[in-house]
C-alpha cells in the first residue's frame, strides 16, 4: 500500500512559534536540503506526534513541544494520501486539544479521528510514549537522526506485521512484548532456584539444606532416643534378672540340699578313715614277707658266690707257678746279649782313628805335588817377560785416523787453491831498474802473480795501485790457512811429511798387537791354585815361589783311604747288629715280668672278694635261722590284710568325699557368684536409673517427634519448590523452543530479502538476524561479525539497507509505508554513498522516499523532488 | 457422685511442619486445655478429673511440658487421676517418677498417677479400678485385672482404661485391644475410656472422653470432656462439655468454576470461627484458566489470611485452557506458539504431563501479569 506525504505544517511547536510548512513532497524521491539547526529532527517530530501521540495528551514529551517559555498549543497539519486517497490531519496538543482527519469517507474529529488514524496506519492505541512498540510500521521506517546508527529493530506491530505477511507461508505466529516480558519473569524465576547449569541455589539450595539439616537432626535424636529406649529395655531387663537372682537366693531348697551334702560328707570321712588304717597294715605285712624273702635270696646267692672266688683264686695262683722259670731264661739271655755289644764297639773306635790318620797323610802328598808345578810355571812366565821387554824397544808411533785423514784433505785444497790463483791471477812483469817499491819493499824482477792489493811506489810522489779481482783474495787466504793447518799437524807429530807419518803409525800398531798376544799367554800361564792359597797372577806366583826351596819329599807313596773307610763301615754294622739283638732280650725280660705283676694283682684281688663273702655269709647267719617258718608266717598274715583292705574300699567307695566337697564347693560357688550378680544388678540398675532420670529430663520423645515432623516438613518444602522451580524451567525451555521455532519461520525471508540490498554495498555479506528480528551481524567470508565491530559506515549503512528490506516487505503486504531518512548515511565514504543514493533512487520506485539533510554537496547528485521549509 | 472424664491430652506434641505462630497456638491451647478441665470440674461440682490414658504424646516429654502441664493441673482444687496410655506407658523409672517429681514441688496439687492396677477409693462408697498400660504396645487384655479387683458391695466401681475398643477394626490401634462389653463383665457403673479422639458412647456405661484440644485433622468437633454423674443402680448421665480453642476442619470441594469456590468458601467462613480454624482442604475439578487464576487469588489472597492455618492440596484441580484461553495467548504470538507446546504434552499425557499442566497455568499467570503491566 502506498503513502504519501504531502504536505507538513507547523505551528508553535518547539522552536517553530511562528507556522511553517514543508509542501510539494511528490512520490518517489524526495530530498529536503536545510542547514543544521533549521529544525529538520523537529519537523519530522511532529509529523510522528500528530500520528501517534493522544490530542489529549499532557504527558511531559507533549508539555515539551510549547515552545520555551509560551502557554500556547502547538499544532500539527498534515496532508498525505493513502492509496492515492487524500487525507489531512489537523492535530492540536494542550489548549484546546483537537484533532480532525478528513478522508475519503468525510470529516471526524476527536477519539473517532485517533481511532482511523490507528485503523489507517495499523497501530496500536496512540500512546504517552513514541515508541517502536506503538508506532508499527512507520516507527520503524522514519528514522530519527539520533538513530542513524543503529539497527533495525521491528516493534512488536511490525513483528505481528511481518508475521501476518508470511502467515500463508509459515501459518505462525510472531512474539511480542508480552513474550519478552513472561520471558524475563520465568528466567527471573528460574535464576531465583536454578544456577546457569541448572544447579538448585536461593531458596531452592536453601530448602536443601535444610533437608540435609533435618535428616541430620532426626538421625541424630533417632539414635539419642533409641539409646533412650535401650536403656528402659536395659533396665527392665536387669530388673527382671535382680527379681529372679532374689528369688533363687532366697529359696529354701538350696539350704536343705547344703545340709544333706555336709552329713553325707561326714560320712565319707570316717569310711575313709577306716580305709586308710587298711592301706597301712596292708603295707607293713607285704614289706615283712618281702624282707624275708630277700633274705633267703640273699644268702643262697654269697654262697654261690663263695665258691666262685675260690676257684678263681686256685687258678691264679698256678699260673703265677709257670710264669717264674720263664723269667730266669731270659735274664741269662740279657747278659750275653750285653757282652757281644760292648765287644763290637771296641772293634768299630779301632777302624775310625785307622781311618782319620790315613786322610792326613793324603793330604799331605798333594800339596807337594802343586808346589812342584807351581815352580814349573815361573819358569814359562820369566821367558815370556823377556819377550815383552824386546817388544817395548821397537820405534813408531800410532797416529789417530782422523789426523790423517785431515792432512790428506788440507792437501787436496792447498792444490785447488793454487790451481785457482794460478788460472785467475794477472800476472805482473817489471823489467826496468830498481829499486821500484811495492807496498814499501823492493819490486822483484820477472813475471808474478798478482793475487793481493799492491802499491807500487812510482816516485816523485806518484803511486800505482794494482789491485786483483775480489774472487782472488778469498783463495789466496784458503791457500794460506790450509798451509798453516798442514805445518802445525806435522809439526804436532813430530813427521816432515804426511807418508813419514803414516809409516810410523803402522809399525806401532803391529808391535801393540804383539804385545798384546804375549800378556795373554802371561795371564794363562799365572792360574790361581786354592790347594796354594795362590792368587791369580804373575807377581802372586812371584810371591809364593820368593825363597822357597824345592820339595824332594815327593818320593814317598800316597796311602788307600778308600779300603780305611770300608773297614770302618763293616765295623760299624757289626756293632748295630749286636745293638739289636741286646735290645730285644730286655724287651723279652719286660714283658715277662709284667705278665708276672698282673698274675700277682689277680691272686690278691681273688683272696680279698673270698674274705669278705665270707664275712657277710657269718654276718647273717644269726638271721636267717628259722627262715621258712617265718616266711609263712608272713605270707599268712599279708593275706590277712589284703582282705581287711578290700572291705575298706568297698565301704570308702560308696561314699565319695572328694565328689561330695566339690559339689558343696560348687553350690557354695553358685551362691556367691549369685549373690556378687545381685550386687553387680543392682549397681547396674542404680546406674541405668540415674542415665534415665538424667535423659529422661531431655525430652528426647519431643526432640524425636519434632526433628520427624520438621525433617518431613523440610521434604515436603524442597518438593514443592522443586515442582516449582522444574515448572519454570520447562516453561522457560518451551518459551525458548516457541521462539526459536518462530523464528526460524520467520527470519528466513527476512534475512533473504535484506541479503538482497546489503550484497549490493557490501558485496559477499549476508546478514543475520536473531529471534526479534533484529540485525545481529553479518556473515563475512563464513565470519560471524556483531553489529557493535563494525565501522560506523557500515553500521549506518546497515541500518538503512535494513529498513529498505522491511519497507518493502510491510509495502508489499499491503501496509502504508514511506521511508523517511534524517541526516543519513553521514558515515559513508563517497563510493558507498554513490552506491547508497542508487538504491535509494531505486527503492523510490516502489514508495516515497524523504531524505532530511543538511549536506547539500553529498546528494547533490541525488535525484528526485527538491523541498524547502518555509515560512508560512 | 460426679467426675470429669478426659483423655488423650498429647502434651508435648510438636506440630512442627506448620508455621512457627499456628505451632505456638497449638501448644499454648493444649495447656489451656487443662485449665478449662479445671474449670469445667469446678462448674460441674466434681472433685475428680479422670485422665484416661495419653495425658503426654511421648513417653519422653521435655521438663517443661511436664512442668507447665503439672502447673496447670495444680491451679485446681479437683483431684487429678492419671492413668499411663500407649504414648505415655508406665515404664521403669521413666516418665511418671518425672510427673511425680514435679507434683511434689506443687504444695496444692492433687495428682496420683496410676501406674498399679489396684482400686483406689475416690470417696467414701466410689471406687476407681485403674487399668494402666505398662508397655507401648500391650497384646493381653490390660482390663482384664478389673475382675480380680475386689470392691466392697454395693460401692460404685470405676474403669477408667486405655485402648481401641475390638469392633473398630482397623480405626484404633491395632494392640491394646479391649472387650466391648468390659463394663458388664466386670461389673462396672462406668467405664472411662481414652485412646478414640472423639467423644464417643460405647455402650450406656462405656465412654470415650475424646481429646480436649484436637491436634489433627480428623473430625471437625472441637476438643471436649464428659461431665459424668454416678448413681448406684441407674445408668451414668454424661454431658459434653467444650473445653477446645481449636477446629481442625477438612474439606473436599469439587468446584467447576471460581464461583464454586467463592460459594463454598462463604459456607464455610459463616459456620466456622475462621480465626481459630485450621483448614485442610482438597480441591478437585476442572476450571477455565482465568477461573484457575481466580482460585489461586481467592485461596492465596483471601482465605488463607482469614484462617489460622490454610493446609491447601490442589493437585486435584485441573485448569484446563479454553479455546479462547488459546486464542488469547495466540494474539501474544510466540506466547500462544509455547502454549500449544505445553498443550501438546499435556494431551501426549505420560509422566511429563502433570508438570506440563503446571507450566502451562504458569504460562496464562505470568502472560496475565505481563498483560497487565503493558
Amino acid at each position: 500500500m502506498s503513502m504519501i506525504v504531502r504536505r507538513v505544517a507547523l505551528d508553535n511547536f518547539r522552536k517553530f512559534r511562528a507556522r511553517h510548512e514543508i509542501a510539494g513532497l511528490a512520490p518517489g524521491l524526495n530530498l529536503v536540503v536545510a542547514p543544521n539547526e533549521t529544525g529538520k529532527s523537529t519537523l519530522m517530530e511532529a509529523v510522528r506526534a500528530a500520528l501517534f501521540l493522544r490530542h489529549k495528551s499532557t504527558i511531559a514529551l507533549v508539555r515539551s513541544f510549547q515552545p520555551h517559555g509560551d502557554d500556547v498549543a502547538p499544532e500539527v497539519e498534515l496532508d498525505f494520501t493513502i492509496d492515492g486517497a487524500p487525507h489531512a490531519l489537523t492535530k492540536r496538543f494542550l489548549k484546546s486539544a483537537k484533532v480532525e482527519l478528513t478522508g475519503p469517507g468525510g470529516r471526524v474529529q476527536g477519539e473517532a479521528a485517533e481511532q482511523r488514524l490507528q485503523e489507517l496506519f495499523g497501530f496500536g492505541q496512540q500512546s504517552t510514549k513514541l515508541n517502536a512498540d506503538t508506532m508499527g510500521a512507520l516507527g520503524l521506517l522514519w528514522v530519527p537522526q539520533a538513530e542513524g546508527l543503529a539497527p533495525a529493530v521491528p516493534g512488536e506491530l511490525v513483528r505481528s506485521g511481518l508475521g501476518g505477511a508470511l502467515q500463508e507461508e509459515t501459518g505462525a505466529l510472531l512474539g511480542s512484548a508480552a513474550f519478552d516480558r513472561v520471558r524475563s519473569q520465568v528466567d527471573k524465576d528460574c535464576t531465583r532456584w536454578l544456577t546457569k547449569t541448572r544447579k538448585p541455589t536461593g531458596e531452592l539450595k536453601q530448602a536443601a539444606d535444610d533437608v540435609a539439616l533435618a535428616e541430620t537432626e532426626l538421625a541424630a535424636a533417632v539414635a539419642a532416643h533409641a539409646r533412650l529406649e535401650g536403656t528402659f529395655d536395659e533396665l527392665e531387663r536387669r530388673r527382671e534378672e535382680l527379681r529372679l537372682l532374689r528369688e533363687e537366693l532366697a529359696d529354701p531348697e538350696g539350704a536343705a540340699r547344703r545340709a544333706d551334702l555336709a552329713s553325707q560328707l561326714e560320712q565319707a570321712r570316717a569310711a575313709a578313715q577306716l580305709l586308710a588304717t587298711a592301706d597301712q597294715r596292708l603295707a607293713r605285712t607285704a614289706a615283712e614277707r618281702e624282707r624275708l624273702q630277700k633274705l633267703a635270696e640273699r644268702q643262697a646267692q654269697l654262697v654261690q658266690t663263695e665258691e666262685r672266688h675260690r676257684a678263681d683264686l686256685a687258678r691264679v695262683q698256678a699260673e703265677r707257678q709257670g710264669q717264674g722259670d720263664t723269667l730266669t731264661a731270659l735274664r741269662d739271655r740279657l747278659a750275653a746279649g750285653n757282652a757281644a755289644r760292648a765287644e763290637a764297639r771296641t772293634m768299630r773306635d779301632a777302624a775310625r782313628h785307622a781311618l782319620a790318620a790315613g786322610q792326613a797323610q793324603a793330604a799331605e802328598h798333594a800339596r807337594a805335588e802343586a808346589l812342584r808345578r807351581a815352580t814349573d810355571r815361573l819358569a814359562t812366565l820369566q821367558a815370556l817377560e823377556a819377550e815383552q821387554a824386546a817388544l817395548a824397544e821397537r820405534p813408531g808411533q800410532t797416529v789417530d785416523r782422523t789426523v790423517l785423514e785431515e792432512l790428506a784433505a788440507l792437501e787436496g785444497a792447498m792444490v785447488q787453491a793454487q790451481a785457482a790463483l794460478d788460472a785467475g791471477a794477472a800476472r805482473v812483469e817489471y823489467q826496468g831498474p830498481a829499486p821500484l817499491l811495492a807496498d814499501g819493499a823492493p819490486l822483484p824482477h820477472g813475471e808474478w802473480l798478482l793475487t793481493k792489493e799492491v802499491r807500487l811506489d812510482l816516485g816523485d810522489g806518484r803511486t800505482l795501485w794494482l789491485r786483483p779481482p775480489a774472487s782472488l783474495a778469498g783463495a789466496e787466504a784458503r791457500l794460506a790457512e790450509a798451509r798453516g793447518r798442514h805445518s802445525a799437524l806435522l809439526a804436532q807429530h813430530g813427521a816432515p811429511n804426511l807418508p813419514a807419518l803414516r809409516e810410523g803409525d803402522r809399525i806401532a800398531r803391529e808391535a801393540a798387537g804383539e804385545l798384546r798376544a804375549l800378556t795373554a799367554r802371561i795371564a794363562a800361564a799365572t792360574p790361581a791354585d786354592p790347594l796354594l792359597e795362590l792368587t791369580a797372577g804373575p807377581e802372586a806366583l812371584k810371591r809364593l815361589l820368593q825363597g822357597a826351596a824345592p820339595d824332594d819329599g815327593g818320593d814317598t807313596a800316597a796311602p788307600d783311604v778308600p779300603a780305611l773307610a770300608q773297614a770302618l763301615d763293616r765295623a760299624e754294622q757289626a756293632l748295630a747288629v749286636a745293638d739289636d739283638r741286646a735290645v730285644a732280650s730286655q724287651a723279652a725280660l719286660d714283658e715277662a715280668a709284667t705278665g708276672d705283676g698282673q698274675l700277682a694283682i689277680a691272686q690278691a684281688r681273688a683272696q680279698t672278694e673270698l674274705d669278705r663273702t665270707c664275712e657277710e655269709l657269718a654276718a647273717i647267719a644269726g638271721d636267717c635261722a628259722d627262715l621258712p617258718v617265718r616266711f609263712a608266717a608272713a605270707n599268712q598274715a599279708e593275706a590277712e590284710a589284703l582282705l581287711a583292705h578290700d572291705q575298706a574300699g568297698r565301704a570308702a567307695q560308696v561314699s565319695d568325699e572328694g565328689a561330695i566337697r566339690r559339689q558343696i564347693e560348687r553350690a557354695d560357688r553358685e551362691r556367691a557368684a549369685a549373690e556378687a550378680k545381685r550386687g553387680e544388678l543392682e549397681r547396674a540398675i542404680a546406674t541405668l536409673e540415674t542415665t534415665i532420670s538424667l535423659e529422661g529430663e531431655k525430652g528426647l520423645g519431643e526432640r524425636l517427634a519434632t526433628a520427624r515432623q520438621e525433617e518431613a516438613a523440610a521434604r515436603a518444602l524442597l518438593d514443592r519448590l522443586q515442582l516449582e522451580a522444574d515448572t519454570v524451567s520447562l516453561l522457560r525451555d518451551v518459551l525458548d523452543s516457541a521462539r526459536e521455532e518462530l523464528g526460524r519461520t520467520i527470519i528466513g525471508p527476512v534475512a533473504k530479502r535484506a541479503a538482497r540490498h546489503i550484497g549490493r554495498i557490501l558485496p559477499g555479506c549476508a546478514p543475520s538476524f536473531d529471534a526479534a528480528l533484529s540485525l545481529q551481524g553479518i556473515h563475512r567470508n563464513g565470519v560471524e561479525e556483531g553489529c557493535e565491530h563494525l565501522s560506523r559506515g557500515t553500521q549506518e549503512q546497515l541500518a538503512v539497507l535494513s529498513r529498505m528490506a522491511f519497507a518493502e516487505m510491510l509495502g508489499e503486504q499491503g501496509h502504508p509505508v514511506s521511508l523517511v531518512l534524517d541526516d543519513p548515511l553521514v558515515w559513508s565514504d563517497d563510493l558507498r554513498l554513490d552506491a547508497m543514493i542508487d538504491l535509494l533512487e531505486e527503492v523510490a520506485g516502489t514508495m516515497q522516499v524523504i531524505v532530511l539533510t543538511c549536506r547539500e554537496r553529498a546528494f547533490r547528485g541525488m535525484g528526485g523532488n527538491r523541498v524547502e521549509l518555509v515560512a508560512a | 457422685m460426679r467426675f470429669i472424664h478426659t483423655a488423650d491430652w498429647q502434651l508435648g506434641k510438636p506440630f512442627a511442619s506448620l508455621p512457627t505462630e499456628v505451632r505456638n497456638a497449638l501448644d499454648e491451647a493444649r495447656f489451656d486445655a487443662i485449665d478449662a478441665i479445671g474449670c469445667a470440674a469446678a462448674a460441674h461440682g466434681a472433685a475428680h478429673v479422670l485422665v484416661a490414658g495419653d495425658v503426654f504424646d511421648t513417653e519422653h516429654p521435655s521438663e517443661r511440658t511436664i512442668g507447665q502441664a503439672v502447673q496447670a493441673m495444680a491451679a485446681h482444687p479437683c483431684h487429678w487421676w492419671l492413668l499411663p496410655g500407649n504414648h505415655d506407658s508406665a515404664r521403669n523409672g521413666g516418665l511418671w517418677d518425672r510427673v511425680d517429681r514435679w507434683a511434689g514441688r506443687f504444695q496444692q496439687a492433687r495428682i496420683t498417677c496410676l501406674l498399679e492396677a489396684v482400686p483406689h477409693e475416690l470417696e467414701p462408697g466410689a471406687w476407681l479400678l485403674p487399668a494402666p498400660l505398662l508397655h507401648r504396645h500391650n497384646l493381653d487384655d490390660p482390663t482384664e485385672a478389673f475382675d480380680r479387683m475386689e470392691t466392697p458391695a454395693g460401692a460404685l466401681r470405676i474403669g477408667l482404661a486405655h485402648g481401641s475398643i475390638r469392633d473398630f477394626g482397623s480405626r484404633g490401634e491395632a494392640n491394646n485391644l479391649l472387650p466391648p462389653d468390659r463394663a458388664r463383665r466386670s461389673a462396672l457403673d462406668y467405664l472411662a475410656l481414652g485412646d478414640w479422639h472423639g467423644a464417643l458412647q460405647v455402650d450406656e456405661r462405656t465412654w470415650y472422653a475424646g481429646t480436649p484440644e484436637p491436634d489433627r485433622f480428623e473430625r471437625d468437633d472441637p476438643g471436649q470432656c464428659l461431665a459424668v454423674t454416678l448413681s448406684p443402680g441407674a445408668p451414668p448421665q454424661v454431658e459434653r462439655v467444650r473445653t477446645g480453642r481449636f477446629q481442625w476442619l477438612q474439606r473436599d470441594w469439587r468446584i467447576d468454576s471460581a464461583a464454586d469456590l467463592l460459594a463454598e468458601t462463604a459456607r464455610l467462613l459463616a459456620a466456622a470461627d475462621p480465626g481459630n480454624a485450621l483448614l485442610r482442604l482438597t480441591l478437585a475439578g476442572m476450571v477455565t484458566m482465568a477461573d484457575r487464576l481466580a482460585i489461586r487469588d481467592a485461596l492465596v489472597d483471601d482465605l488463607a489470611h482469614r484462617l489460622r492455618h490454610l493446609d491447601l492440596r490442589e493437585g486435584g484441580l485441573v485448569a484446563s485452557p479454553t479455546p479462547e484461553d488459546l486464542a488469547t495467548l495466540q494474539r501474544e504470538g510466540m506466547l500462544g506458539r509455547a502454549a500449544a507446546l505445553l498443550h501438546e504434552r499435556i494431551e501426549a499425557g505420560g509422566s511429563d504431563a502433570p508438570l506440563a499442566r503446571r507450566a502451562l497455568e504458569r504460562l496464562f499467570v505470568e502472560a496475565a501479569r505481563a498483560g497487565d503491566k503493558a
